[in-house]
């Protein structure tokens, strides 16, 4: 390619190149400063707006991310009854995921087609108990899943997984 | 495989918003920028390798990201017009010691950049030395002295 010339220096300049870069960087500007503030109010991830919770027959509560990263922990806390300590999530999810810890340690794992059961130890009077789970999510995108006390209808969970 | 189009994925990025961030972002660097770029290589470390700590990940990452290197300077090479979007253009600031105030606004220099260039290139004091003072591809500064 045949470079330009402007009085006696030989050069490959090109201001209408040079203008539509600038604008180029400036719409660039505008799509980082976006996706800092989408960051900020959390739609990538551990945020006010991922932060997501549900409620379920039964007195169920179930709070998730509803933003979270590829191989990277998010917590999972259920929320039931005390006087119903046992809760199921569906099988198919937990086959995709892995999950790293249930605090507090479950009794019982029944494992069934359509949900896996946890079965909890609890002490009498007790009015609702927490359970954790740390899971790491390996499939990217969009998905779906069901958390459930047994004999209830679930609660549908959306969550979006980010690389 | 994976790790390949990982490698893939984070080169062209980088390369998008490295471009983004115009010329000067890969001139002399201050400290604060040379912290920077540490920075970035430790933020970019693990999403390269997918927390894969063994030796075939760590060369198919380095290969993979020469093996890009190589493969865009034949494509720059053989494809002209494509060399000016990856690497951008060269651009006069100051022509005949004049300076294209706006030109050096967009670009993000100042007269102080340009008289440094000129006093650690050339030797020269003042701007009406300056012939064509020039913000390279590289993001450099490059200087021709008026005829003395």
């Amino acid at each position: 390619m045949k470079t330009g010339r402007v009085g006696d220096l030989e050069i490959d300049q090109d201001l209408a190149f040079e203008a539509r870069e600038w604008r180029f960087e400036q719409v660039g500007y505008a799509v980082v400063a976006c996706i800092l503030a989408a960051a900020l109010i959390g739609l990538l991830g551990r945020g006010p707006a991922s932060h997501g919770v549900e409620t379920g027959g039964g007195g169920l509560r179930v709070e998730y991310e509803r933003f979270a990263h590829a191989h990277y922990p998010w917590d999972l806390r259920v929320h039931v009854p005390g006087d119903r300590p046992g809760l199921a999530i569906d099988s198919g999810f937990l086959a995709r995921v892995y999950l790293e810890d249930v605090t507090p340690p479950p009794r019982e794992v029944v494992a069934g087609q359509d949900g896996t059961e946890f079965r909890f130890h609890s002490k009498r009077g007790i009015g609702e108990i927490s359970v954790s789970f740390r899971i790491q999510s390996n499939e990217l995108g969009p998905g779906e899943f069901r958390v459930w006390l047994p004999g209830e209808p679930p609660v549908r969970v959306w969550q979006f997984v980010y690389p | 495989m994976e790790t390949v189009i990982r490698a893939t994925f984070i080169y062209f990025i980088m390369l998008v918003i490295f471009r983004l961030s115009g010329k000067r972002t890969l001139s002399e660097l201050t400290a604060f920028d040379f912290i920077l770029l540490l920075f970035i290589s430790e933020a970019l470390q693990n999403a390269l390798t997918g927390n894969d700590p063994s030796l075939t990940a760590a060369l198919l990452v380095v290969l993979t990201l020469i093996g890009l290197d190589v493969l865009l300077s034949f494509i720059k090479q053989r494809f002209p017009a494509i060399e000016r979007y990856v690497d951008g253009l060269p651009i006069i600031l100051v022509e005949d010691g004049r300076c294209h105030h706006e030109r050096m606004r967009r670009s993000r220099v100042d007269e102080d950049d340009i008289l440094a260039a000129a006093r650690i290139g050339q030797g020269l004091e003042r701007l009406d030395q300056i012939k064509y003072a020039v913000l390279e591809r590289s993001g450099g500064i490059s200087i021709v002295p008026k005829p003395k």
